[in-house]
């Protein structure tokens, strides 16, 4: 979780990757939810979508230091 | 406690709820930007203004816009200034070439995506012109650029959707809401009083209501999660939307042609007061169930004998009809809503089938706008180089934002007038903050209480829309000249020459549009019109239909363009503006692809009487668009009624009835002789 990613010349910093990784993850699980017609149990779906959004930042930065030594 | 989030509250409380969300996110901009020590954190702030608006969904589509538009320019200026730095006439060239690419590209997409172009255009312009000095810092200053953008446009759109987010589709649930009570009080009025004046200014607002309709769709594939993204569901809306307007007024005029003769009659009364009934029943239904099942034609129709029957007959079909479109439009609603809802076969079936509609564009004027930005480019690089002028890439700058920014208009100096309007208004105030308030300030917190009431006067002047435009104008140059940064710094004199370089290049745009892309408004309403015109001359010469909800969606579009520009406009006499009526385009069109339908399945001599309609209308049409006199009306007018006469000999089916209702739609719309006006003439 710690420094930058060299992507050719580029440092990019990790927590960039991680919050892109992440938005990407929660897209995906948005499109699921919602075909399952999830959100009728919603009550404030904004808010939900950004509690989603954390934890799914949460998870991405657990499993990639848990890769990356 | 969910009704605090209900959507209908008062329209102050949301206002309020706007503004203060929108000044919670500057300060969370302006807070991160100075944390992160960023370059320029002003360049945060106005872009939470540049895409707060009331709706959530309008507020995250423009930031994912803006956002986009801003990767690619400032991509594109890491990539063109390098090898260009050293020749200034070819960067200015290669500046002018891009920016007026990306403007052509933009004016030719007349969706809110255009915001992708028009930024990517003069995003390179604002970096590659500030560091041609300094050729080095392209890389920095590009990724500041997008740094703060991106931190601003994410404040905004975290706040505008956590705080109190008003969506499309509640709005446009409400919208539907007054519609259909306006249009229960109207068949109301149209019943107790036929000839009273009031209904005209009722039919008038009802008119603005159904057009008010169409521009809350466009944002439902970027709202919250709740909202069904069905772009099916949303583009049969649009098209049941597009119906209203032209079923409206057909009633309206069978109505007006009914009292104008004889009166309305009793058996006519009473099933309009059925009409009105079920209309109240759907706008008293709070949720899908309670709405009253779709009408049968032959629940309120009856076969009439002679003009006068055929045109009550006509008015109640379309009245069945205006009624089923509304019925359906809310149930499309309740279904963009996130409801369960269960359609019934047509509109399952046209739901299935829907298809995206392209819509009316002008390529030629795409062109003159780009060519317009690239000569105003050409011409403040050649005063900037020649004259010197240490400031004169801001000039630059200035004057490709004025013209991309507005390139979409018909008179776009007008606009880039009021905007250095504003900045000279907002000027003195940015510089009593700058020099009196501002060195004063000590800290994040003293400095966000200075700011809170200028900028809560901004936003709330956001939430009404004959200010947005000046607010938005206000707070860019107010944080502009604020430059807000790390530490206070002041220099009265650069202030000035920034300033003034801003306004000079404005200024340059403003002649240059003057000079390349002043279009009359009327003339361009009645290019469109003429476009229009075409169209329905070819439907009714090809005897094929097209798809329908397309060019149903395309006619309505140049419908609102044209009566945009129409009605701005003061001096337009008034035989102009009456043969310029893209509704009643719509109307004929509509009209002419229901006698296509019954023409393909009627025996021989039906199907000749219908196409001698069909050719007349054809040659009316084609006689418009060329901007001829037509002496076609005698034989349009002889052969609709060749065609009721044919149509009423028969057993009365709903075939028949709908073919009856189309050809007495055409005879009050082309009947009277005042629309032959060939409109080219009355103008030069």
């Amino acid at each position: 979780m710690k420094g930058e990613i060299n992507i050719g010349g580029v440092f990019l910093p990790c927590l960039l990757m991680i919050a892109v990784g992440a938005f990407i993850v929660t897209a995906i699980l948005k499109k699921v939810l919602r075909r399952v017609e999830f959100y009728r149990f919603v009550w404030h779906s904004g808010l939900f979508d950004v509690a989603l959004y954390a934890l799914a930042m949460w998870s991405v930065a657990i499993i990639t230091s848990s890769i990356t030594p | 406690m969910s009704h605090l989030l209900s959507p209908r509250r008062s329209a102050c409380f949301n206002k309020l709820t706007f503004a203060t969300g929108n000044v919670a996110a500057i300060f969370l901009a302006l807070y991160i930007a100075f944390a992160r020590n960023l370059e320029r954190p002003y360049w945060a702030m106005f872009s939470v203004f540049i895409v707060a608006k009331p709706l959530a969904g309008a507020v995250r589509s423009k930031a994912v816009f803006r956002l986009v538009g801003t990767l690619v320019g400032a991509s594109v200026a890491v990539f063109l200034v390098p090898p260009l730095v050293q020749s200034p006439e070819l960067l200015c060239a290669a500046m002018a070439v891009w920016v007026g690419l990306c403007v052509c590209v933009a004016v030719l997409d007349r969706t809110p995506r255009n915001y992708v172009p028009t930024l990517a255009g003069y995003t390179v312009a604002i970096i590659a012109f500030s560091v041609v000095y300094n050729p080095v810092t392209v890389f920095d200053t590009a990724v500041s650029r997008v740094e703060e953008i991106s931190l601003g446009i994410v404040c905004a759109a975290l706040i505008h959707s956590l705080f109190f987010p008003r969506n499309t589709a509640d709005e446009l649930n409400d919208r539907l809401d007054t519609a259909i009570t306006a249009i229960t009080a109207w068949i109301d009025a149209a019943i107790r009083e036929p000839n009273k004046a009031d209904n005209a200014a009722a039919a008038q607002r009802l008119t603005q209501l159904m057009t008010n309709l169409h521009t809350a769709y466009t944002y439902i594939p970027y709202e919250t999660s709740n909202v069904r993204r069905s772009t099916q569901l949303v583009r049969t809306l649009q098209n049941r939307l597009a119906l209203l307007l032209p079923l409206f007024s057909n009633v309206q005029a069978g109505l007006a042609e009914l009292t104008a003769a004889d009166g309305i009659n009793a058996s006519v009364q009473a099933h309009m007061e059925r009409a009105a009934d079920i209309a109240r029943r759907m706008g008293a239904a709070r949720s899908a169930a309670d709405l009253p099942g779709p009408i049968a034609t032959s629940q309120l129709a009856f076969a009439g004998a002679g003009w006068a029957g055929q045109v009550e007959q006509a008015t109640l079909v379309n009245l069945v009809e205006l009624l089923n479109a509304l019925r359906d439009c809310r149930l499309l609603a309740y279904a963009i809503n996130g409801k369960r809802i269960s359609f019934d076969a047509q509109l399952e079936r046209d739901i299935k089938a829907s298809a995206g509609h392209p819509f009316h564009v002008d390529r030629g004027l795409a062109l003159q706008s780009g060519l317009a930005v690239a000569a105003a480019i050409l011409i403040a690089c050649a005063v900037w180089i020649g004259a010197a002028w240490p400031e004169g890439g801001v000039a630059v700058q200035f004057a490709a934002i004025g013209c991309s920014l507005f390139a979409s208009m018909d008179n776009p100096a007008k606009l880039i007038r009021s905007a250095i309007f504003g900045i000279v208004v907002a000027l003195p105030i940015g510089a009593v903050f700058e020099f009196a308030v501002l060195p004063r300030i000590d800290g994040f917190v003293s400095l966000a209480l200075v700011l809170a009431p200028m900028l809560l006067l901004f936003s709330y002047m956001q939430t009404i829309p004959k200010l947005e435009g000046a607010a938005l104008v206000l707070a860019i140059t107010f944080s502009g000249s604020l430059a807000l940064q790390q530490s206070y710094t002041s220099d009265f004199a650069s202030f000035l020459n920034v300033n003034s370089a801003e306004i000079a290049g404005l200024l340059m745009a403003v002649v240059v549009n003057v000079v390349f892309r002043t279009i009359d408004p009327i003339r361009h309403a009645l290019r469109i019109s003429r476009k229009g015109w075409k169209e329905v001359g070819a439907l009714a010469r090809r005897r094929q239909l097209p798809d329908l909800r397309t060019w149903t969606m395309q006619m309505f579009d140049r419908h609102g363009m044209v009566t945009a520009r129409v009605s701005t406009h003061q001096a337009v006499d008034r035989r102009v503006s009456a043969s310029m009526d893209g509704l009643k385009d719509l109307r004929v069109g509509l009209d002419v692809a229901a006698l296509i339908t019954l023409s393909n399945t009627s025996d021989e001599s039906e199907r000749r009487a219908l196409n001698n309609v069909l050719d007349a209308v054809a040659d009316v049409y084609d006689a418009k668009a060329a901007g001829a006199s037509s002496d076609h009306h005698e034989k349009l007018v002889t052969s609709i009624d060749d065609g009721l006469a044919q149509l009423s000999s028969r057993a009365t089916d709903n075939s028949a009835l709908k073919g009856i209702t189309a050809l007495v739609g055409l005879r009050l719309d082309l009947g009277s002789e005042v629309e032959l006006h060939p409109a080219g003439a009355l103008i030069v």
